[in-house]
């Protein structure tokens, strides 16, 4: 496995929707075939390995590209949001947060427009010409 | 004035007349003229008209009449006095005076067609004009008013104040009515209220009461008012439609809600699997795996649009006719209809309708709540070892209540609350079976029969659904 100059980066999916996590993981192994996936059905899941795995020696350098749905059960992509505030910074300033939504709603879509931590809305499905950008921005803006 | 020998001719007159004389006839008069000669000329009849009242003045007669003048537009009365001048009982000549009243008279004539004005307005009018006295007894009641109200021209200064009530609900109105007025003299007081028909129905007005009791020819409170009973319904029925177009708007709002969240899911995982096939790098077996959840992708999606034309349909069958149905036989038509869920999982349903057996209701839409209680708790039971769902059902205070009850796996509904009847709403993270549309179709079909649902549930320990009907 051939390093990046960016380190090992790793995407985090959190969707309800199993088919489209797969679809997504797909996608991103062959847009970019050296990075990692973890994939979570369920957003409260997520938020605890944000906490736990991602702070482990193994991940301590580690950056993530995150793809968040929005209309989920349990806890919503917006109710995510509101508890990613709170982790500490030194995990936020790591990960790059996405909106990967089905939906057309524009409430959703102004919503993560003004939205400090969302960079960007896409609508599903996640496509290749998607991974190849936010890798760009990636590597053209570094990290903090 | 003037006076007259017993020949008719002047003794002498004052200058008033003779100016009027001559003003009018063109004529100048002196001492020792017959009276009447000048007329015999140009009005020959008048002239004898004269020496006839002349001489009946003459045999002792003292007379009074009004003569009517016209010259050109101009009409002149002219009140008339002839005295017989008696000495020793014997008349010797005539006293006479004429005074013109023609002031008098037009005033007269004025207030003659002022009343009838007066009349024709009231008892013409389409509004209905009623006067009561300080003790709210009724003075005076218009014929439109008793027409409104169901009486003939003939019967209205015959109306009893127990012929004059309003509906029972407006009582205090009214009574605040004559109290503002009572308190404001002079000051109208707008209300709108329903009075009772002769035939016992009510009919809707809206008008004005006036205290006028301190002005003269007046004394009482004075009521302008018109039979709205119309514009009442119509506004009654618009309400309704614009209740009924806020409701097809919120469908609207939730259509556009299902198109752009759970129309778009599948339709977008169908794309996402498309391309990924077509990618060139894809492993054979990813592309097989891609090729999979295209179908069940593509099952999901027509899951949607049956949702979708369910929940449109239903919008249609309030119209359907309701009937008596027996909540035994429905519960066990549901039962059977769901056998190969329930089969093999330890289901056991007990039911007590012996309290209210039957309800009269619209069977499509009881059989769907029943449906969706009941595949809910199968689908929620927490093993499939002995899940138990109770049904029964009881009378309160006249309402109907249907308890569904289960010993599944409960939510945890603080942090739903009222959530759990929305549209596409999931809550269970493990149970990927539900599509969040079983809840939200009981609802919405409990409410349109005129009901409520409420949910009770503890995490571990099971739910229960009461409905009100």
């Amino acid at each position: 496995m051939s390093k990046l100059e960016t380190g090992r980066i790793l995407f985090i999916l959190i969707d309800d929707d199993d088919v489209n996590n797969t679809i997504s993981q797909l996608i991103i192994k062959n847009a970019w075939a050296e990075a990692e996936t973890v994939t979570f059905t369920n957003a409260r899941a997520a938020l605890e390995f944000l906490q736990d795995a991602f702070t482990e020696t193994d991940r301590i350098n580690q950056s993530g590209i995150m793809f968040l749905n929005i209309t989920m059960p349990v806890m919503t992509g917006w109710e995510f949001i509101d508890q990613f505030e709170k982790l500490p910074d030194d995990i936020k300033t790591r990960i790059k947060v996405y909106v990967l939504s089905a939906s057309l709603d524009y409430r959703d879509i102004d919503r993560s427009r003004i939205n400090k931590y969302v960079l960007e809305f896409f609508p599903k499905p996640l496509t290749v010409e998607i991974v190849r950008s936010v890798k760009a921005k990636l590597t053209l803006g570094g990290y903090e | 004035m003037y006076s007259l020998d017993s020949e008719f001719r002047y003794v002498n007159f004052n200058r008033l007349l003779k100016n009027m004389l001559l003003q009018v006839y063109n004529i100048e008069i002196s001492v020792g003229d017959i009276v009447f000669d000048f007329l015999y000329r140009d009005e020959p009849e008048q002239a004898e008209e004269w020496r006839e009242i002349y001489a009946r003045a003459l045999n002792g007669e003292a007379m009074q009449f009004v003569k009517e003048f016209v010259f050109g537009r101009i009409r002149t009365f002219v009140k008339f006095y002839v005295n017989p001048i008696k000495e020793h009982s014997l008349t010797t000549g005539l006293f006479c005076m004429a005074i013109d009243i023609t002031k008098e008279r037009n005033a007269e004539t004025a207030i003659a067609r002022n009343e009838s004005r007066f009349r024709a307005l009231t008892e013409n009018n389409f509004d209905g004009i009623m006067v009561r006295d300080i003790n709210r007894s009724l003075v005076y009641a218009s014929p439109s008013m008793s027409r409104m109200i169901g009486f003939s021209q003939l019967e209205v200064s015959a109306l009893t104040d127990s012929e004059l009530t309003v509906h029972e609900h407006d009582v205090p109105k009214l009574k605040k009515l004559y109290e503002d007025a009572t308190r404001f003299p002079g000051i109208p007081f707008g209300t709108r209220l329903r009075m009772r028909h002769r035939l016992g129905h009510h009919i809707w007005i809206e008008g004005v009461m006036t205290n006028m009791l301190n002005v003269p020819n007046v004394n009482g409170f004075v009521c302008n008012f018109r039979d709205i009973t119309e514009r009442v319904e119509v506004d009654t029925q618009n309400e309704m439609i614009s209740r009924d177009l806020v409701k097809r708007n919120e469908n609207l709002e939730q259509y556009a809600y299902i198109v752009a969240h759970n129309l778009r899911g599948p339709v977008a995982n169908l794309l996402g699997l498309a391309n990924l096939i077509e990618l060139p790098s894809v492993e054979a077996q990813d592309r097989e795996r891609a090729v999979q959840h295209l179908i069940s992708s593509a099952r999901r999606l027509d899951e949607v649009i049956k949702d979708l034309s369910s929940i449109l349909q239903m919008n249609e069958e309030i119209n359907q006719h309701k009937e008596s149905i027996d909540f035994e036989e429905l519960t066990k038509n549901v039962t059977s209809s769901i056998e190969n869920v329930v089969t093999g999982k330890n289901v056991k349903i007990e039911v007590d309708f012996s309290q209210c057996p039957k309800i009269v209701s619209i069977k499509s839409y009881l059989y769907s709540v029943f449906h969706n209680l009941i595949s809910n708790s199968i689908k929620y039971r927490k093993d499939n070892t002995g899940t138990v769902i109770r049904i029964h059902s009881k009378s309160v205070n006249g309402k109907l209540l249907l308890v569904f009850e289960d010993n599944g796996l409960g939510m945890d509904l603080s942090s739903y609350g009222d959530k759990i009847f929305g549209l596409y709403r999931r809550f269970h993270p493990f149970q990927a079976e539900g599509k969040g549309m079983g809840l939200f179709m009981v609802k919405t079909q409990v409410e349109k029969l005129g009901g409520k649902i409420s949910v009770q549930s503890s995490v571990g320990k099971g739910t229960v659904f009461t409905i009100e009907l």
